[in-house]
């Protein structure tokens, strides 16, 4: 089973952030070049709501105005019109000695990995855990195992002049994530690095994002990492033009529409969407666990939720009596949404479920987008009767 | 502990490191010169009054300096020996001349005082000066200062030794005898000096000792304080005022007699002025020396800095780091040239025959000019500090 594949535990966590758990969230967030006559708009009324512990790929080209995206999240510039929020602090208008205090919570990798040409690739990293007040006992274990990790165990005394350019960037990422920051921002991390060292980089982001809830915002044109991305924000002429949940519309794919595919189920709910709704309807669904017992929904309630297991099976009762059981990939819940009606059943998880939900407003929606996913219901909803 | 950047960038690029401490070196060396010189002025200036065994001087209100005290009526000093609390009252001449080397044509200035020997007119422990004082016996013996420059004409060509007396030779045109040596140092009027009688002073030069001096010497009871001295110079001074108010005469204490000669030369001629604006220069290139090496760097290094304030550094300690280096440059560059100094007072005082030597209270001055010098410069070069930019790092 695919789904069993699937860390059930990390995807919800994954999928369920709390909304105080926006890690970035820009909103109406203009900016300009230049002054007077010159003055010259770069960002259009951007919108982005990023997540704790997510990695953010952003692409475009060039000019597109990612980098002035990115250091505006980075506050290396000034806020001129909108909102942008970073690590739940309004930066609009926020003072330089609390912008200063933010960038602690910061870790920056620059391309031009910026190392201190006088300080060893030890020092060098040690710069950043000075500066968040780590001790010397405590930091320098830290520095050598992440170095040694990054492939520089032979090089952690060196200086920049004596490391090839590949070297200085795993000492730039070394300095960019040592002192646990909540957010990196990096620029091409991975550009000079060999297909082995730029996936060691990208395994760490991956920890990083996992286990500490580091939100990684990456500006990159590489290929090979495009996969650790939870979400892709494509920017063209300063417009935000695609912004997708890579990693939802993936999980939906692969419990849903693969679970639909291998039963030969002829219910084509998820599989006839287009990738845009789909992706839409991932993005608002949320996921929720249920302990093997636990009522679910109960007959006679109102409804307001449509079910999808994504793990898990489920027993309907009716009037006490279990009429039948749904494996993972099934849906339930959606007579009480589409006839306003009370739940006709109750239903229980027989062992540990999981769900993903899409509340009555956000089910019209994708009903009123999608006229196939209405079409399908309808038919669901038929042949069940 | 803390990494230190300011002194890992020093140790960094030792060449501009040595480069950097050789020019602010030449700073400091140039400001330890120009005081040297300044010190070895005052030194010089009043290097024969430290050496007369004085408690207050009475002399001409015209006085302009040593050599040229003009002179006042000798009955003024009996007048002033009849006071209370007078021990003794000391005639004391004083003049430049022309000096004729044994050895060769030429004239030279040189200082001639003409003193009573059987006074007491110096120290009794400068005895380098008194031990053949009571040779004056006759009109035409003279001492003369050890001190005097080998133009003087000394047999062995560099300095006066016992081997000169009995030397005959003119001074005015007047034939006199080398009757003894004493060692003083002449000044900075003359690069030597001469003791005569008084009979030998009037014989030497147009002056009448007898009804004239150019100062007195006087001699308090012991066991006055200092603020008893001034007081009675006072009095003794208001004794000689004119009906109209004028001073006759000018009595001084020691101290107040050192002052002004002190004055006269570092205030009121362009010597001391010279040496201001040395030590003024040398601060100057001094600092455009540490602020050209520190703008340069700061500029070589503005990403780094800039990479720092994107990490959540402060522009204090951006500061500090610049400022640091600024220090340690100072530091670095102040230890070699004060021992160069050293050597170059030694060299100096041996070639010139001047008094030039370090004092601690010149060593901390020039210390604290330097690192002053040095902060000054680092705080300019901050300028360029500010123009780092992290948001141009991406």
């Amino acid at each position: 089973m695919i789904t069993d594949e699937i860390d059930i535990e990390d995807l919800i966590r994954k999928w369920n952030p709390k909304k105080t758990d926006l890690s970035v969230s820009v909103s109406g967030l203009n900016h300009y070049y230049g002054e007077g006559d010159a003055r010259k708009q770069v960002l259009f009324d951007n919108e982005l709501h990023i997540r704790s512990g997510e990695i953010v790929i952003m692409t475009g080209p060039s000019g597109s105005g990612k980098t002035t995206l990115l250091t505006l999240i980075g506050t290396l510039r000034s806020v001129q019109e909108g909102s942008l929020k970073v690590l739940q602090n309004e930066l609009n208008g926020m003072s330089q000695d609390k912008i200063v205090e933010l960038r602690k919570e910061m870790g920056f990798i620059f391309q031009a990995h910026n190392l201190f040409e006088s300080l060893t690739a030890f020092q060098n990293v040690k710069m950043a855990t000075e500066l968040v007040g780590q001790a010397d006992k405590q930091s320098k274990p830290q520095i050598e195992s992440t170095l040694t990790r990054l492939g520089l165990g032979e090089r952690i005394y060196y200086k920049p002049k004596s490391l090839s350019g590949g070297q200085k960037q795993r000492v730039a990422i070394a300095r960019g994530i040592i002192h646990r920051p909540k957010l990196i921002l990096a620029d091409e991390p991975t550009a000079a690095l060999d297909a082995k060292s730029g996936r060691e980089v990208v395994t760490i982001f991956q920890e990083l994002a996992r286990d500490h809830g580091v939100t990684i915002i990456i500006v990159t044109h590489d290929n090979r990492i495009l996969d650790v991305a939870d979400r892709m924000v494509k920017m063209v002429d300063g417009n935000i033009v695609s912004n997708v949940l890579v990693k939802r519309a993936e999980i939906i794919c692969q419990i849903l529409i693969d679970h639909e595919k291998r039963t030969d189920s002829k219910l084509k709910l998820f599989s006839q969407l287009t990738p845009t709704v789909l992706t839409d309807v991932a993005d608002k669904m949320e996921l929720r666990q249920y302990e093997p017992g636990a009522e679910i929904i109960r007959q006679g309630d109102i409804g307001n939720e449509f079910f999808v297991i994504a793990h898990g099976d489920v027993e309907i009762v009716v009037d006490g009596n279990k009429v039948n059981e749904l494996p993972a990939g099934s849906f339930f819940g959606e007579v009480a949404l589409i006839e306003d009606a009370p739940r006709n059943a109750t239903v229980r998880a027989k062992n540990k479920v999981a769900c993903f939900i899409l509340d009555k407003a956000e089910f019209q929606d994708v009903l009123d987008k999608s006229a196939s996913f209405e079409e399908e219901l309808r038919k669901a909803i038929f042949e069940r009767q | 502990m803390r990494t230190n950047l300011a002194l890992s960038n020093i140790s960094y690029n030792r060449a501009r490191a040595v480069l950097s401490v050789a020019g602010i070196g030449v700073a400091i060396i140039l400001m330890f010169m120009q005081l040297g010189f300044r010190g070895a002025i005052e030194n010089t200036a009043t290097t024969i009054y430290s050496k007369m065994d004085f408690d207050l001087v009475v002399r001409s209100p015209d006085y302009l300096h040593f050599v040229l005290p003009d002179q006042i009526p000798r009955s003024a000093i009996h007048e002033i020996a009849g006071q209370e609390k007078i021990e003794s009252v000391v005639p004391f001449h004083v003049s430049m001349a022309n000096w004729k080397s044994p050895r060769e044509e030429k004239e030279r200035g040189v200082v001639v005082i003409g003193v009573d020997p059987a006074a007491s007119t110096f120290k009794t422990d400068a005895t380098q000066v008194t031990q053949h004082i009571e040779r004056l016996t006759s009109p035409e013996f003279v001492l003369i200062d050890q001190k005097s420059f080998p133009e003087f004409g000394p047999k062995n060509g560099t300095r006066f030794e016992s081997q000169d007396i009995g030397v005959t030779t003119k001074v005015q045109e007047q034939e006199i005898r080398i009757a003894g040596l004493f060692e003083m140092g002449s000044g900075l009027t003359a690069n030597g000096a001469i003791i005569v009688n008084e009979q030998g002073f009037d014989r030497l030069l147009p002056f009448d000792s007898k009804n004239n001096v150019s100062m007195g010497l006087i001699k308090l009871q012991p066991g006055l304080s200092y603020s008893e001295k001034r007081k009675i110079a006072e009095q003794l001074q208001n004794r000689f005022r004119t009906d109209s108010g004028r001073l006759q005469v000018e009595v001084l204490t020691n101290r107040q007699a050192v002052r002004r000669e002190l004055r006269r030369w570092l205030g009121e001629t362009p010597i001391g002025f010279i040496f201001q604006l040395g030590v003024l220069i040398s601060l100057i290139v001094g600092a455009a020396i540490v602020y050209m090496i520190l703008s340069t760097d700061v500029a070589n290094k503005l990403s780094e800095y800039a990479t720092l304030k994107a990490m959540g550094y402060t522009n204090f300690f951006l500061a500090s780091v610049v400022l640091k280096q600024a220090l340690y440059l100072a530091i670095l560059a102040f230890i070699p040239s004060l021992f160069l100094s050293l050597g170059l007072y030694a060299i100096t005082a041996a070639l010139a025959k001047i008094p030039i030597f370090m004092t601690p209270g010149r060593v901390i001055f020039v210390l604290i000019m330097s690192l002053l010098m040095c902060m000054v410069s680092g705080t300019l070069a901050l300028k360029k500090l500010w123009q780092a930019e992290p948001a141009e790092l991406f």
